[in-house]
């Protein structure tokens, strides 16, 4: 960081300014949720939107998230963590040999299927939902835990990552020391270059748990049963009931929807806080690399 | 809705229930009298487990009942999302063959469509020989054929019109008698008062067919299993759609979108007036505009000539899947919710507020001396059985209803909300409803 | 950067293959046969009545013959050339403002921008529709102490997607920032020294200096933009109870294949849908990616 105290004299209050106009556009839709779950239905309505009502539903409120429909919120969030933590790792150390493979090795059609991979990331993932969704009917994996983990096991992307972080992190010679040693290659990945690419696989991992635990679409079409739900899919159930589209009686749930919406967001927040140095790390792989 | 907090209500409401049915003179012998049949009796008697979709509030109060009722049948209620959300979820199932209930909630104007796509179960071996006469006639007519029976009535959708009396007595106004009344009025209280309107636009498909079917449309009827007329343009589609759209044209309704947060609290807030709902309306409104308790009453949907007509919107069913394991099991949790005398009634009252379609409960004391204190006291389930005896019969739905919606969204009310050609767009909406019934292999006629 | 370098080992052939293949083999599986499947898919019809016959183009044939289509792909066009410009814009301020060292609190600026990208965007829907309620909603509350009141955010096509570029942009602005300011750590020092040496201000820096280098990583964020904006889904998804006629069935061309699919029962409509956006994002991806090349910048391919 010593190019930073080269120029880094005099603050700007002017850009400050101007910075703290924008970061409101995105700070002041998470403040208003997090003000809201606090009120019940009417004061939602009827009180000004960035501040706390005089009286406190906050705590009937998450006891309402918690307990509505027998307690389901619970079993969603534990299905979001199951999706996205197996989901992210299967991905992560598949990319993370795949990306390694391509990088430390060249075998027959090699280029051919790395090319291959790369224009996959071309492909939207949503253009792939429908037929995955009728073959997987067909083979009897609809409304499975796999329906939803088996696609978010593959990530172009990340097996891209993996190559580049592995071309730059782990030096040709010191692979070719461990073979002299009469190291197998397999030894090699696990005890030397695994430990290297630690903050690459790290970074995939976060992004395929972004990834997964922010998917609709996928979810949405393979699962029926709400208690194999993500949250994405049980939220968006819980939302349409405040319309009742066609008998719309539960107009009082509003609150507990914003609240349950307001509880979601705490896992990833925490996750982001305390994994942030990972993202700029690992992205800026895709980025600056030449 | 099964919270714990709640639960303890559902025991009070349901022990009181039995009581009250008791004093009716309804013997608790009869809530077992549906199981005739050796099959159902013998299932009943089998460990099992129901799945049960339904997005009924207060659902789980008739289930309890069929739980203590039969001990050995364990229900898990479930509630998937309401209307389109749930079918939608029926179809991916039923393409899976997989991730299906046993029993599930399903609209009346549904039960072609997915009878068509052959998920229903046929439960005529499994319920009590007398099961359709326990109905009107029109009803049971749409949830049976020659061949069978494929759905449990549930509760029925007749229509009235729910307006604030304390605003409407204030500006010197009674409920409007007639369509033409309803258009006056709008002008006059929108002028009173800009921000308050007669009622908001009827953004809402089922709602609007509600109101074609009461001047007369009478659009589907299948020729045969291949077959079907499509007749949606005809002069009393394009009379009604041409009252609404001339009345958001003058800027005398708003066009809220219905079942948003924002227009549940434009009811709280006095930005309607009025609603032309159906009987299950009486309980959207009481926990939408709770600020207003007390000024609300029912009156007749206003009629376009002097005889008293009514449409009907939306009601529910309750439909056993063909998928099921346990058919015998499933139609009897369908009939018992729904046919026990119990647990019908219990229907009717807080928090489902239906409206019955058991003849035997339509007549009850119980039910139509119901007068909650949020519409003054009024005995509003005895004005909404008037209204439902003058409900249009021969009423055919088609088995593609949601697309049939879809595209009244898409070409009927875009016209009217761009202030277009009202009455093009209803051809056009006959137009691609034809268009997408011959795409899925239907002959169309168009009498 | 496809080229393996000079030094790569091809002694053993055999084991880079054992490295890949449990990616490959997956990758076949649930991305290659799908795709395929969904060509497939989309030569046959079926009908509610009637069985399933073969049709060679003609679901194609009337895909391009049929105006919701037509609209629904225009519709995502100019959704693409509204949103992501401006995003990227917002999102190489931010960048070259967090790295210009002249910024207070640059630490809580970071995470407040990038936060809303750990938000599922149905969450984010969910917090949006209620800002955008015309009658009670946040932003007409606001407005409405300056006398402005009852946008209706979504009175038409163009203004409800100018209110979806409003939430998307809320989602990825951070993500995209903090690629470009991975990027522009990452560049070398000595040009700002000698630019300094020469008495050149941050913002001068900031443009003639940084922005240039910063070239590729845009275009990364731009290809990345692409893929994101053809697909979208949720925000009309999730919001149609708001605007039912604006956004309707055919709002985009994802929202039109879920319906066709699951509401209208046709599959194989659906599939020929879903098969040609992915040609389309395809097609345009390659494209962008040529310019780029041919532009001295990164590219994937």
């Amino acid at each position: 960081m010593s190019k930073k105290t080269f120029y880094m004299t005099k603050k700007s209050n002017f850009l400050t300014l101007i910075m703290i106009v924008l970061s409101t556009y995105f700070i002041v839709p998470l403040f208003w949720v997090v003000a809201a779950s606090t009120k019940n239905t009417n004061d939602i309505f009827s009180t000004f939107g960035l501040w706390f009502a005089k009286s406190w539903h906050l705590w009937s409120n998450l006891k309402a998230v918690f307990t509505s429909d027998n307690g389901i919120y619970k079993l969603w969030l534990m299905n979001s963590l199951i999706y996205s933590i197996s989901g992210a790792v299967g991905a992560a150390l598949l990319c993370t040999l795949a990306g390694y493979g391509f990088a430390k090795y060249q075998f027959t059609g090699s280029k051919a299927i790395f090319r291959t991979v790369l224009a996959a990331v071309m492909i939207p993932s949503a253009a792939l939902s429908i037929p995955t969704f009728i073959i997987f009917s067909k083979l009897g994996l609809v409304n499975t835990r796999w329906s939803v983990i088996l696609p978010s096991l593959i990530s172009p992307l990340g097996v891209y990552l993996m190559k580049v972080y592995s071309d730059t992190s782990i030096p040709n010679n010191m692979i070719e020391a461990a073979r002299i040693d009469g190291a197998t290659e397999f030894k090699i990945f696990r005890t030397i270059s695994l430990r290297m690419l630690m903050p690459g696989f790290i970074t995939v991992l976060l992004l395929s748990i972004v990834g997964i635990w922010n998917n609709f679409f996928l979810p949405l079409i393979m699962l029926s049963s709400t208690s194999l739900q993500p949250l994405t899919v049980g939220l968006s159930i819980w939302y349409g009931r405040i319309a009742g589209g066609g008998s719309g009686r539960d107009a009082n749930f509003q609150a507990v929807v914003i609240t349950s919406a307001a509880v979601s967001l705490i896992p990833l927040i925490i996750a982001f806080l305390f994994l942030q140095r990972y993202w700029e790390n690992g992205l800026s792989l895709g980025a600056v690399k030449e | 809705m099964t919270s714990k907090k709640k639960r303890g209500v559902v025991v009070a409401v349901v022990s009181t229930l039995v009581a009250s049915t008791a004093i009716l003179g309804i013997s608790s012998q009869q809530a077992q009298a549906a199981a005739t049949n050796a099959a159902v009796a013998k299932a009943l008697n089998t460990p099992t487990t129901l799945t049960f979709w339904s997005w009924l509030p207060g659902q789980q109060n008739e289930v309890n009942l069929f739980m203590a009722t039969y001990p050995k049948i364990k229900v898990k209620l479930v509630n998937v999302g309401s209307g389109g959300t749930e079918y939608n979820k029926i179809k991916a199932g039923l393409a899976a063959k997989s991730g299906l209930p046993d029993v599930a909630q399903v609209e009346f104007q549904y039960l072609p469509t997915f009878k068509v796509l052959g998920g229903l179960a046929n439960i005529k071996p499994y319920v009590a020989s007398d099961f359709l006469s326990k109905f009107p006639q029109w009803i049971s007519d749409q949830v049976s054929d020659s061949k069978g029976i494929y759905a449990v009535p549930q509760d029925s959708g007749p229509m009235g019109l729910l307006y604030r009396s304390d605003v409407f007595t204030k500006l010197g106004l009674a409920a409007p008698k007639t369509w033409a009344e309803f258009a006056t009025d709008a002008a006059k209280i929108h002028s009173a008062d800009a921000n308050q309107y007669i009622s908001n636009m009827v953004m809402d498909s089922g709602n609007m067919n509600g109101l074609y079917w009461q001047a007369g449309a009478r659009p589907f009827h299948m020729n045969s299993a291949t077959s079907i007329n499509i007749k949606l343009n005809d002069s009393a589609t394009k009379s009604v759609s041409k009252f609404w759209g001339d009345l958001v044209a003058a800027g005398n309704l708003p066009v809220d979108p219905y079942w948003t947060s924002d227009w549940n609290a434009a009811f709280n807030k006095g930005k309607y007036l009025s609603w032309p709902a159906a009987s299950w309306g009486l309980g959207t409104v009481t926990s939408a505009a709770a600020d207003t308790s007390g000024n609300w009453r029912a009156a007749p949907l206003p009629t376009w000539s002097s005889t008293p007509v009514s449409g009907s919107w939306g009601g529910s069913t309750v439909a056993v899947m063909s998928t099921s394991k346990n058919l015998a099991a499933a139609a009897a949790l369908a009939e018992f919710v729904n046919t026990n005398p119990t647990a019908a009634f219990a229907l009717t009252q807080a928090p489902t507020f239906d409206f019955p379609v058991m003849k035997s409960v339509l007549t009850s004391a119980g039910f139509l001396e119901t007068a909650p204190a949020f519409y003054g006291g009024q005995k509003v389930y005895k004005s909404y059985s008037a209204y439902n005896n003058t409900v249009g019969k021969n009423y055919e739905w088609s088995p593609f209803q949601d697309q049939v919606y879809t595209l009244w969204t898409n070409d009927v009310l875009d016209a009217i909300l761009k202030k277009g050609d009202v009455s093009a767009a209803v051809d056009k909406w006959q137009a691609d409803t034809v268009k997408y019934a011959k795409d899925q292999g239907y002959t169309v006629t168009t009498k | 950067m496809v080229s393996m370098s000079a030094s790569s080992l091809k002694s053993t052939k055999r084991t880079g293959l054992w490295f890949v293949l449990p990616f490959f083999l997956l990758f076949v599986v649930l991305l290659i046969v799908p795709l395929v499947y969904s060509g497939y898919i989309s030569l046959y019809k079926k009908g509610l009545v009637g069985g399933n016959r073969y049709v060679g183009l003609a679901n194609y044939i009337t895909m391009i013959h049929d105006p919701q289509w037509v609209s629904s792909v225009g519709r995502v066009f100019l959704y693409f050339f509204l949103q992501v410009p401006i995003m990227l814009f917002l999102a190489v301020v931010a960048a070259l403002a967090l790295d210009s060292g002249k910024l207070r609190f640059p630490k809580f600026f970071r995470i407040a921008i990038f936060i809303p990208y750990a938000v599922p965007a149905i969450i984010g829907c969910i917090i949006w529709g209620y800002i955008y309620g015309t009658n009670y909603g946040f932003l007409n509350q606001v407005l409405g102490y300056l006398g402005i009141h009852h946008i209706n955010w979504f009175s038409n096509s163009t203004q409800a997607l100018g209110s979806i570029s409003a939430i998307v942009t809320w989602e990825f602005a951070g993500y995209n920032m903090i690629i470009l300011y991975a990027a522009l750590k990452g560049l070398s020092t000595e040009l700002y020294e000698a630019a300094a040496v020469d008495g050149a201000g941050a913002l001068k820096t900031a443009i003639r200096i940084k922005l240039p280098q910063l070239y590729p990583a845009i275009f990364l964020t731009l290809i990345f933009s692409i893929i994101g904006s053809f697909q979208l889904f949720t925000e009309p998804q999730t919001l149609n109870s708001q605007a039912p006629t604006v956004l309707n069935n055919y709002f985009s061309p994802n929202v039109y294949a879920y319906s066709v699919a699951f509401q209208g029962q046709q599959l194989n409509y659906a599939a020929t849908i879903s098969f040609s956006l992915g040609l389309i994002i395809a097609f345009f991806a390659i494209i962008a990616t040529l310019i780029g090349r041919r532009r001295g910048g990164d590219s994937l391919i």
